[in-house]
């Protein structure tokens, strides 16, 4: 099995995506401002389509080293929960944050309430 | 203590003028997380001056000062906007100002736009929900100006 989806990098920003068993996991780094939105649904729906072909139980996006996201990049996740709500396959979506910024869980949390059945945040 | 940046409405100027404000942030506040919520504020903020404002300056300040005890922290961002985008602006802060519940507010918003291409329209609702910043509104003219303040009483610092 491989991913379709692309790494992004870029000097203040990446998303890195990456099999691990049959989970499809995705690192994001750096700052989700304007300059990220466009790259970021890009990103995303690639991860989609690859959600599609590989359909994989839980997909995982581990924001620890976020620095920031505005709220159009979040927006970019809610349409990710939406999509993924609305498909044939609907893996968990689980968001890992870090525990000391406490700012990554009330951001992802209207994510979770969104729809609490396939959206869950892991605090490390 | 007062910071004030006036600028021309590019979207590459956004990131330097949220930074100025965290930077500004970190000297008053020794909390990252205090220090987010003004640098998440801002940068909604700032955003929203450089997509909505139509005229050749927009401006975003920062005033921290102390109140007895406490202090009071405030952004506020200023552009010029036609009538129609002012009077958009008016009812969904207006919305934001009176709602009971702006998380649910903000969950709302969130339903109605997910799945929707275009611009968020979230940021607003963000800074009253997440950031649980008051916000406020004043209009001269075309002048648009959005407050979001908070102060160590009555809000979580």
């Amino acid at each position: 099995m491989t991913l379709a989806v692309r790494e992004v990098v870029t000097p203040t920003f990446t998303f890195v995506p990456k099999l691990q068993g049959t989970d499809l996991c995705c690192a994001l780094t750096g700052t989700a401002d304007l300059v990220a939105v466009e790259p970021l649904q890009d990103f995303l729906k690639e991860l989609r389509e690859d959600v599609a072909r590989l359909r994989p139980p839980r997909v995982e996006v581990d924001v620890r080293a976020l620095l920031f996201i505005n709220s159009s990049c979040l927006k970019a996740f809610v349409n990710l929960v939406f999509f993924l709500r609305e498909a044939e396959h609907t893996p968990l979506l689980e968001f890992v944050t870090d525990g000391k910024l406490t700012w990554q869980e009330r951001a992802l949390a209207p994510l979770r309430r969104m729809s609490p059945s396939t959206v869950s945040i892991r605090i490390l | 203590m007062t910071l004030e940046l006036s600028f021309f409405p590019s979207e590459q100027l956004v990131p330097a003028i949220s930074k100025l404000v965290a930077d500004f942030c970190n000297l008053v506040f020794s909390d990252p997380n205090v220090t987010m919520r003004y640098h998440m504020a801002a940068q909604e903020l700032a955003e929203n001056v450089v997509k909505y404002g139509d005229g050749p300056v927009v401006s975003l300040g920062v005033q921290f000062r102390h109140e007895g005890d406490g202090y009071l922290m405030r952004l506020q961002a200023t552009n010029t906007a036609s009538p129609e985008k002012l009077a958009e602006v008016r009812r969904h802060v207006e919305a934001l100002k009176t709602a009971p519940d702006p998380e649910a507010l903000y969950d709302d918003l969130i339903q109605a736009g997910a799945g929707l291409e275009g611009t968020s329209g979230l940021g607003l609702a963000r800074i009253r929900a997440e950031g649980r910043l008051r916000l406020d509104y004043a209009i001269d003219g075309n002048e648009l100006t959005i407050t979001a303040e908070a102060s160590s009483r009555g809000d979580t610092p």
